[in-house]
């Protein structure tokens, strides 16, 4: 049989999916996975009986409801819907939809409004973190137009500001989790190379573009189509997460450790070209990036990734540090990456002992509604 | 900006549905309108409803008809993944289906028990088709126990009764002016085949004549370069037998749509695409339907009218298939994906066979209604 249930469905970011309100949802959470697969219309890789747009990134859900706290607005859960397993994950929180949380919020009256920013605090219950986000509003109403854009969405919103809180040691638990600004390590048939590793919003390893005999404003397609730079960039995330701990075999890294650490290559400032063929010049941004996400060469640049470039940029030594444009906001770096150019800042504090400490990673992003109303699916309840 | 807009699936396409009145009345700003609902012309279409390929990116505009005989009218709109392109120059048999649904739900056509009928006219094409709806209280039945090719589970049976559909293409139901022909083919001899034109024109042909066993899948046949040439053969001889071109190697380039194919087989036990168990008791005959260049992963709907008037046609060659089933205004065809149902309404004219209707099955269910948000 059917059943219904109120929906919004939003873009996030680069991401859609849909928001649910918690108390419109079943109580028995054991209904919630069938339940959301119908109304994705998984499994079936077109997704065609139910809102699911046939690809991961638009098949994520979010369910929100209102918190009696204190130190924050709403409790925001995400779900990751499988498009062609009978899967419903729990694992992670995706930056993206979280950007929509605030407006979703808004919409449905979980915040009262202040205009013209209203800070909505979200608890991701899947990472037990905080995240403000600072949504623009006007006459009480959420404000979706605007001139900020983001790599991977056509035309511009409203910027949404988003700020995470303690970022630092995501994974590894320290914000430098090797002690170093910047380590030696032994690359096996390529010899040694420097690495910085910073754990802030996801444990990242930089390298100099340069030092593997790169210019650094390669296009994805052009990295992804050379195998043996791809075998040495897979190397060298392999030790690299050997040396974080990860695995205890380099060569197990595709496998074992597929998702952490990220590797970006970076490299000063330099004029280049996007893949849609748009100039970037060299003053128009302060840091040159290329990161490799799943043994591929990211089409823009991650936002948690960001997030921990500037958490590098700021610590004084890293690779990232040495190669950033002096004097860039610490709170708006700008990341030129193959789409583009993307914003992330952090605000941070000096420890007693000199060294700092990362309170807040900050990322912006777009959110627009896109349908609202009733949606339905199909349930084995009676 | 908002609009009223209810999701649906119609068969295996899904699109947003609007009623006519809830639209500018300017059409000249429809298509700008449909390409932001979709998310166009962002090949991602991660800023609105569609889902980067075409069999998700439908929008159906319906009216209430003023014509004599007609309920409703409708239009279907074909966002175009990837370009600034809105195409209006074909029907969509899937998302038909969804019409008469919206249509009640909405209001526009009074529900009646059990099955409510549904007269509609397709702007696109200009044909009037009838839907056969379950309705219950009033309301639009979604429960069934129907299932189509492509769709897992059940829904309720919706009919959609393509009226008069002999001759579409050449104006004849027979454009050969035989039941069945004898044609010469290169490379193969001499081999019977029926040409019909039902919805459009369809070549008949044994499946022992093309050396298959008709229980093939698609991946396997299309890989078949040997194969697809002998259909190209055949298909391009009997194009130039009906006048459609002046040499049959030119088939491919100047008629692919048409004819398409019918390779025919007995009932058999097989194994769908999707790796499911085909029983030969639920068929009535064994197809493999090829349709631009390949074989069809299913039946299309226009192929499947085609067929289940082809069984009743006398002298066809499908005659061999059927002896001593039983039809009675029905037939069930096995195909790749499963067994699709047609039923078919036809008089005897004095000694002719006169098709008034030919109904095809889909499901079709509501996803999500309520408004749509378009940037300004």
């Amino acid at each position: 049989m059917f059943k219904e249930v109120p929906c919004t469905l939003f873009r996030g970011g680069t991401s859609k999916g849909l928001f649910f309100l918690q108390s419109d949802l079943p109580e028995d959470r054991e209904l919630w996975p069938e339940m959301l697969l119908s109304l994705m219309g998984s499994p079936d890789h077109l997704q065609i009986d139910g809102l699911g747009g046939a690809v991961a990134t638009a098949s994520k859900v979010a369910i929100v409801s209102g918190a009696d706290k204190d130190s924050y607005d709403v409790d925001y859960l995400f779900a990751q819907v499988s498009v062609d397993k009978p899967i419903v994950s729990y694992k992670g929180n995706c930056g993206n939809m979280c950007s929509a949380v605030g407006p979703y919020a808004i919409e449905v009256g979980l915040v009262k409004t202040t205009d013209p920013i209203t800070t909505v605090r979200i608890h991701n219950v899947n990472t037990d973190k905080i995240i403000y986000t600072y949504v623009p509003t006007q006459n009480n109403k959420v404000l979706y137009e605007g001139d900020f854009e983001i790599a991977g969405v056509p035309g511009s919103s409203a910027c949404i500001k988003m700020a995470f809180q303690n970022p630092s040691g995501s994974v590894t638990g320290s914000l430098l989790p090797t002690g170093n600004v910047v380590d030696s390590i032994n690359i096996p048939d390529f010899g040694t190379i420097e690495i910085s590793f910073v754990d802030s919003s996801n444990p990242l390893a930089f390298i100099r573009a340069a030092d593997i005999g790169m210019k650094g404003h390669e296009l994805p397609n052009a990295i992804d189509s050379n195998a043996e730079l791809m075998a040495l960039l897979e190397k060298i995330r392999g030790v690299a997460a050997v040396k974080l701990g990860f695995i205890t075999d380099y060569t197990d890294s595709r496998t074992k450790s597929p998702t952490v650490p990220k590797l970006a290559m970076v490299s000063a400032p330099q004029q280049y070209i996007t893949a849609n063929g748009r100039e970037i010049r060299q003053e128009s941004y302060d840091i040159l990036c290329r990161m490799m996400s799943m043994q591929k060469t990211h089409k823009n640049y991650a936002l948690t990734g960001a997030m921990c470039t500037v958490s590098a940029a700021i610590i004084k030594g890293t690779i990232v540090n040495q190669l950033a444009r002096k004097g860039f906001d610490p709170e708006k770096l700008l990341i030129g990456h193959p789409g583009g150019i993307m914003q992330a800042g952090v605000k941070c504090e000096a420890k007693p002992d000199g060294s700092i400490d990362v309170n807040w990673a900050i990322g912006y992003r777009t959110a627009r509604m896109l349908m609202r109303g009733t949606a339905f699916y199909r349930t084995s309840e009676k | 900006m908002k609009i009223p807009c209810v999701y649906m699936r119609g068969g295996t396409s899904k699109g947003a549905m609007f009623q006519k009145k809830d639209l500018p009345e300017d059409k000249g700003l429809w298509d700008d309108i449909f390409l932001k609902v979709m998310g166009g012309p962002d090949p991602k279409q991660i800023d609105g409803l569609g889902g980067t390929v075409s069999s998700n990116n439908k929008i159906l505009i319906v009216s209430a008809s003023t014509q004599a005989g007609v309920d409703i009218e409708y239009l279907v709109a074909q966002v175009v993944v990837g370009e600034p392109v809105v195409d209006y120059s074909a029907n969509c048999g899937n998302m038909t289906s969804a019409v008469g649904p919206f249509a009640i739900s909405q209001g526009m056509v009074q529900a009646e028990e059990p099955i409510t009928k549904v007269r509609m006219l397709n702007l696109n094409t200009n044909k009037v088709i009838e839907e056969f709806v379950p309705t219950k209280d009033g309301i639009v039945k979604e429960n069934g126990d129907c299932a189509i090719a492509g769709i897992d589970g059940t829904g309720a049976e919706l009919k959609i009764n393509f009226l008069n559909p002999a001759g579409a293409k050449t104006g004849k139901l027979f454009p050969t002016g035989k039941a069945t022909d004898e044609i010469l083919v290169e490379g193969l001899g001499v081999i019977s085949v029926s040409v019909i034109d039902i919805s459009n024109v369809f070549v008949f042909v044994h499946s022992t004549d093309v050396d298959i066993k008709g229980d093939e899948l698609p991946a396997k046949l299309n890989s078949d370069k040997k194969f697809l040439e002998t259909i190209e053969c055949i298909r391009g001889t009997v194009a130039q037998k009906i006048g459609l071109i002046d040499r049959w190697q030119d088939a491919a380039a100047r008629t692919a749509g048409s004819p398409k194919l019918v390779i025919l087989a007995l009932p058999m036990d097989y194994t769908d695409i999707a790796g499911r168990t085909v029983n030969k008791e639920d068929m009535d005959i064994c197809v493999r339907v090829v349709s631009v260049g390949a074989v069809h992963k299913a039946s299309p709907l226009t192929g499947a009218t085609a067929i289940g008037g082809a069984a009743f046609i006398k002298n066809c060659i499908m005659e061999n298939y059927l002896k001593g089933t039983k039809l009675t205004g029905s037939l069930r065809i096995g195909h790749p994906s499963g067994v699709m149902k047609v039923y078919v309404d036809y008089e005897d004219v004095a000694g002719e066979i006169h098709f008034k209707g030919i109904a095809g099955q889909r499901t079709s269910r509501k996803i999500m209604e309520g408004y749509v948000y378009i940037r300004d």
